[in-house]
């Protein structure tokens, strides 16, 4: 297994760093940094951005949570593609025209306060920040199991290299690692899946294939296996599709093309790829990763378990179909989208920092454009070694919890912000702090409280909480205190405004 | 924000929510979706659709916001 994937991760290091080396030379100064200055067209912003969605939590945890839950990873998968549909609706022909670089910019242009730019960055960081440790952790554990390093060494690997990526080559070369990756993993999938229905000889056959191996009295193609209950199958909805709609480091992505047409272009480019590429994952993959792999023996270690867990079904499915060169392929696909995702992550945590946070702290005295870079450059490196460390430190963590924490809290943070700042002429900036605030803070809280944290983690009886999903409340909780505040301070904004 | 922006989202609401119901527990799903056509589950078959409508949604969204730009940049000429 080593010795096959050998060849191919040294290819993609080479082609990931000499894309650097060439955005590196065409960068000139904050707008390359941030936005790789505008010129990226619809169609490339279309693939980065379905290559950010598409990372390797997406499709090889996808793929491997089947396994497990069955047809109820459905929820997963379609309550965000609700997400893509409403954001390009209502927020991304906005979103490009009152954003340059980052989110606070277009919330600032809206309230002109500079505590905006703080609340939104401090949003922008923690949301991302989760993000990037989760995939860090499936980053580590991926890289340990297909090339035999030690899980901390793997996490610094992938960690010096996205801080490569992003202090030299910036947006421009993180956009085209996306899209190349984007490109290589959508014909992957392709193949794998033309391979798996001719093998199994139909779709039929490859499902009654695939059901004849269920352990007994599992229904792995029954809705509610999963056991969610109402509330939670609502939350996890909700906090999917507002999620979806607020990720930070997709939303910055609209910034790096020239205009509102052609963001639109991209988002439906994006919306397209991605429906077409997790269809096929969720219609032919994933069962023939029930058939193929976790229905035989001889892809199970002595304790019984998948060799090298759950998600590495769709690898161990590459070469049974393909043999070693699409092994190799999906090997290389799925180091590449870790690297990608990770370098967007970062941009999008190093930009909030150095043209929100450090903006904001320092009140009417802006850096020059060098300095600024230089906090980017600055909080790029300190980004990598804390993702780093958190990794190491959340290593046995659940992965689809981390995942739903990130999006849980976007849909209570970012998204309000965004779509009050938007829409609702009537708030204030102390209504937009207190939404952030509260947010944060209900968003997280419980999330601590939760079963996966509070009894799981914490190893209490019962959880405070009784949901892992916690949008439902911490959202409208948001929304709420926006209104209130903004209510009871817009007469004194308006009266500081009248007497300004 | 408009009417047509409120319809959206209702849209996308009420396309959801039968998934949102039958993935709250076993007891939630009507029987017949148990079945299968052509040896493919019902289920899967159902998923499959639910990708189809919302990649279509996407494009109605777009041409419509497209539309709706168009319009909005006569007026100001």
């Amino acid at each position: 297994m080593i010795s096959a994937s050998i060849g191919y991760f040294f290819a993609t290091i080479l082609v990931t760093l000499g894309i650097t080396v060439w955005a590196a030379r065409r960068n000139t100064g904050r707008a390359s940094f941030y936005a790789a200055e505008g010129k990226i067209t619809g169609t490339q912003n279309g693939f980065a951005i379905a290559g950010d969605y598409m990372s390797a939590g997406t499709v090889l945890g996808i793929v491997g949570l089947y396994s497990l839950i069955g047809v109820d990873v459905s929820l997963y998968f379609i309550a965000p593609m609700g997400g893509l549909c409403l954001g390009l609706a209502l927020l991304v022909s906005p979103l490009r025209r009152l954003g340059r670089f980052t989110l606070g910019d277009v919330v600032q242009a809206r309230l002109n306060d500079s505590r905006m730019r703080l609340v939104l960055g401090a949003c922008t960081i923690t949301i991302s920040l989760i993000n990037l440790v989760a995939q860090m952790v499936g980053a580590g554990g991926l890289i340990s199991i297909v090339f035999g390093l030690p899980f901390n060494l793997a996490v610094v690997v992938v960690g010096t290299l996205m801080t490569i990526y992003v202090v030299f080559g910036g947006m421009l070369a993180a956009t085209w690692v996306q899209i190349i990756k984007a490109t290589i993993l959508v014909g992957a999938v392709l193949v794998l899946s033309a391979l798996c229905v001719s093998r199994a000889g139909g779709l039929g056959a490859l499902y009654a294939h695939a059901d004849s191996l269920q352990p007994a009295g599992k229904k792995l193609f029954d809705f509610g296996t999963l056991h969610l209950g109402l509330f939670s199958s609502i939350s996890l909805a909700i906090g999917s599709v507002a999620g979806m709609m607020s990720m930070p480091h997709l939303l910055i992505r609209f910034f790096t093309v020239p205009n509102e047409a052609e963001a639109r272009r991209s988002s439906l480019v994006g919306t397209l790829l991605i429906g077409c590429t997790m269809g096929l994952v969720f219609l032919i993959v994933s069962p023939a990763g029930l058939a193929y792999v976790a229905g035989d023996p001889s892809y199970r270690d002595a304790s019984g378990a998948i060799a090298g867990g759950s998600n590495m079904i769709t690898l161990h499915l590459a070469r049974a179909m393909g043999g070693e060169v699409l092994f190799g392929v999906m090997s290389a696909v799925a180091f590449s989208t870790i690297l990608a995702v990770v370098a967007g992550l970062t941009i999008s945590i190093s930009s909030a920092t150095s043209h929100d946070l450090f903006v904001a702290l320092r009140k009417n005295k802006p850096l020059s454009e060098r300095g600024e870079l230089n906090v980017f450059r600055i909080a790029a490196f300190l980004t990598s070694a804390a993702a780093v460390g958190l990794a190491v430190v959340f290593q046995h963590e659940n992965l689809t919890f981390l995942i739903v924490m990130g999006s849980s809290v976007a849909a209570s943070t970012t998204f309000p912000l965004l779509m009050l700042a938007i829409y609702w002429r009537g708030l204030t900036a102390q209504g937009a702090i207190a939404a952030g605030v509260v947010g944060l803070v209900s968003s997280v809280g419980l999330i601590v409280l939760s079963p996966a944290f509070w009894v799981k983690v914490l190893g209490f009886a019962e959880p405070v909480f009784p949901s892992d999903y916690p949008a439902l409340v911490s959202m409208p909780l948001a929304f709420a205190a926006a209104w209130l505040v903004s209510q009871a301070t817009a007469s004194r904004t308006l009266v500081a405004s009248s007497a300004a | 924000m408009s009417r047509s922006d409120f319809f959206k989202i209702a849209w996308v609401l009420v396309i959801l929510a039968p998934l949102i119901i039958v993935q709250a527990g076993v007891g939630y799903s009507p029987d017949w979706l148990d079945q299968r056509i052509a040896g493919v589950p019902l289920t899967v078959c159902a998923t499959g659709i639910w990708f189809v409508v919302m990649m279509v949604l996407a494009w109605r969204f777009a041409a419509g916001a497209t539309a709706k730009a168009k319009a909005a940049a006569k007026e100001v000429l």
